[in-house]
């Protein structure tokens, strides 16, 4: 009888399934992820305090945390500010439904930093107060435009959050248009490379598991300390990051990552952070070209030095 | 009768012509120029004035070359000069047997530029003389890491003239190795971008023609002055590029490129870079980083003003 039960079962929910599941695929008959996706978002990568304990907000949180992003664009900068970028130059999107993207550790936020990456570089104290700026290498290196490394391509930004995926029978091509680092990436099986060899983009391998593709990303480089490497979270030669790309609807890919990097993390942590159509296609990225921004604030260094000695 | 021939030699010569001229595939039936090339040579891009009238080397002429470049490595500088990279840098290759990279005119050299390139920017000879480099934008587009743009991207170089191809049923891929640029080609006949659009990498669209990928770009961006764009090539916003691909061997991929650019050149000009087998992969590419390069050029450039002062 559990037996007919389970059968029966089976023939109602199967097309429900199949509607829900089966996502578009490839002339070869992989899931087709393909296209032009933007996961631009005003989500915090951590969850604020006001949101302790609560994963997700209600439809009137988001409507009213949209309405305080909006009312504050555009406005002038307080007295003895510069300001930065008017709303022509951001691309900040809408909250989602979450507190945070950071859904592991359940308190949204990054699990604890050891003890080697607090204590072993006093450099970074110093940067992160924003006092030493005496040259370009005191930039991290989204700043420099060399890259914003694995996770930190994947993560949201101010602008430029968009990512055109390709795929062939053999390999997924995922160009990030932020600072246009084109992640190619192998899907048939090699293993990865000697550990000796360390990248900032790491060196990434993918599979299928089911209609979900599973990207894992080893061999990331230790060079730099921590003021160049903290805005692009790049992990340590350690570090190991496993992506899942599943298209769950046309118009939405649900990806996630975990990072597992027991140099910088006490524990492992996971964002989720979905992807929508951009609606559009990417042009040519430009950073240094008519970027005076590095010089500027080399020079704003010079002349507070100099307002300091007076 | 003639009918019955016709068959007979269908029989005998098709399986023949199959051998000669079908490629492997893609899993959609694309002609499959998938691999790590690379077009590196020793083969200048314009003939030199002894091979006046001669387009192809003999054995004998190759050889010799071959033997000349390898006892010019790792020589030491002369008196008062820096020097260079040495052969662990160099990946320079070996000579094919066309005495130019160009083809066309059929001198092998560069048509005469127009007018307006020769006479607009007297900033451009100054530069050719190597003695103005007031700040890093005197620099051109290469030496400050942002592109080689169109058809400067597909030339080679020192080194890192290597190119990962990849193709799925509505685009091409073509990541570039030095500078790292990714060009993402469609396929599926969509019209080219608005004019207002300007590139350095341009727009482009492929086509088969046959078992050839025919590649079209245009919108290149006039910016710049002749010192910015000079080593990149790159092309007016009139210009056209027309490339062609076709995999004539396992082994081998006959490349072209046809540059039409009345604003810069009196006529067209062709250029033929056979790409073969890279036998390795493409690791990340870095050009900034740890690169004192444009530093000591400005540096030097001080150093010389002072010392002329004195």
């Amino acid at each position: 009888m559990r037996h007919v039960i389970a059968i029966l079962a089976g023939v109602v929910l199967l097309p429900v399934l199949a509607v829900a599941q089966s996502p578009e695929r490839t002339p070869w008959g992989d899931p087709d992820l393909q296209g032009v996706w933007t996961n631009r978002t005003t989500t915090p990568l951590e969850r604020p305090s006001e949101f302790e304990g609560r994963t997700e907000l209600s439809a009137e949180e988001r409507a009213e945390l949209d309405a305080q992003a909006e009312a504050a664009r555009d406005r002038p900068p307080p007295p003895g500010r510069t300001g930065a970028y008017n709303s022509f130059w951001l691309d900040r999107g809408l909250r989602n439904d979450r507190t945070s993207l950071i859904v592991y550790p359940p308190d949204g936020r990054y699990p604890e930093r050891t003890e080697r990456v607090r204590e072993s570089d006093p450099a970074f104290a110093a940067s992160r107060d924003g006092t030493v700026f005496d040259t370009w290498e005191d930039l991290n290196l989204y700043d420099r435009c060399i890259t914003r490394g694995v996770p930190g391509s994947m993560i949201p930004g101010f602008y430029n959050h968009n990512y055109q995926i390709l795929q062939t029978p053999d390999y997924v091509v995922i160009l990030v248009e932020m600072i246009h680092d084109a992640r190619i990436i192998p899907l048939d099986g090699r293993g990865h490379l000697p550990t000796q060899i360390g990248q900032w983009m790491g060196d990434s391998r993918a599979r299928w598991e089911g209609n979900t593709l599973v990207v894992e990303t080893t061999n990331f480089t230790p060079k730099g300390d921590e003021r160049v490497r903290n805005l692009v979270r790049a992990p340590s030669e350690q570090g190991h990051v496993v992506e899942r790309f599943t298209r769950v609807a046309a118009d939405r890919i649900d990806y996630s990552f975990t990072v597992t990097d027991p140099l910088t993390y006490a524990g492992p942590w996971t964002a989720e952070i979905p992807m929508v159509p951009l609606g559009g296609e990417i042009f040519e990225y430009a950073c240094h070209e008519g970027n005076y921004g590095l010089e500027n604030i080399l020079a704003g260094a010079r002349a507070a030095e100099r307002a300091t000695e007076q | 009768m003639r009918y019955v021939i016709a068959i007979l030699a269908g029989v005998v010569l098709l399986p023949a012509l199959a051998v000669a001229q079908a490629p492997e595939r893609t899993p959609w039936g694309d002609p499959d120029l998938q691999g790590v090339w690379t077009n590196r040579t020793t083969t200048p891009i314009e003939r030199p004035t002894e091979f006046e009238e001669r387009t192809v080397l003999s054995e004998e002429e190759r050889a010799e070359f071959d033997a000349q470049a390898e006892a010019a490595r790792d020589q030491p500088p002369p008196p008062g000069q820096t020097g260079s990279y040495n052969s662990f840098w160099f990946d320079r290759g070996l000579r094919s047997n066309q005495t130019s990279l160009i083809v066309d005119p059929p001198n092998g050299r560069y048509p005469a530029k127009t007018e307006r390139v020769r006479e607009s920017d007297p900033a451009f000879a100054a530069m050719r003389d190597g003695t103005r480099f007031d700040t890093w934008y005197d620099l051109n587009l290469y030496d400050r890491c942002i592109t080689r743009g169109m058809p400067g991207a597909m030339l080679p170089g020192f080194y890192n003239h290597n190119y990962q191809i990849l193709q799925t049923p509505d685009y091409v891929v073509i990541l570039v190795e030095m500078i790292h640029d990714a060009r993402i080609i469609p396929l599926d006949g969509r019209a080219h971008l608005t004019p207002r659009i300007g590139q350095w990498l341009g727009d482009s669209r492929g086509r088969w023609e046959g078992d050839t990928l025919v590649v079209e770009t245009t919108n290149l961006t006039p910016k710049g002055d002749q010192r910015v764009r000079y080593l990149v090539q790159a092309g007016s916003e009139q210009a056209k590029v027309v490339e062609r691909f076709t995999r004539v061997a396992a082994d081998r991929i006959d490349y072209s490129f046809t540059v039409t650019d009345p604003l810069t050149y009196e006529s067209p000009w062709t250029a033929e870079i056979p790409m073969v087998p890279l036998g390795g992969e493409i690791f990340e590419y870095a050009c900034h980083e740890g690169n004192y390069g444009l530093v000591n050029i400005l540096a030097g450039a001080r150093a010389a003003e002072r010392a002329t002062e004195q």
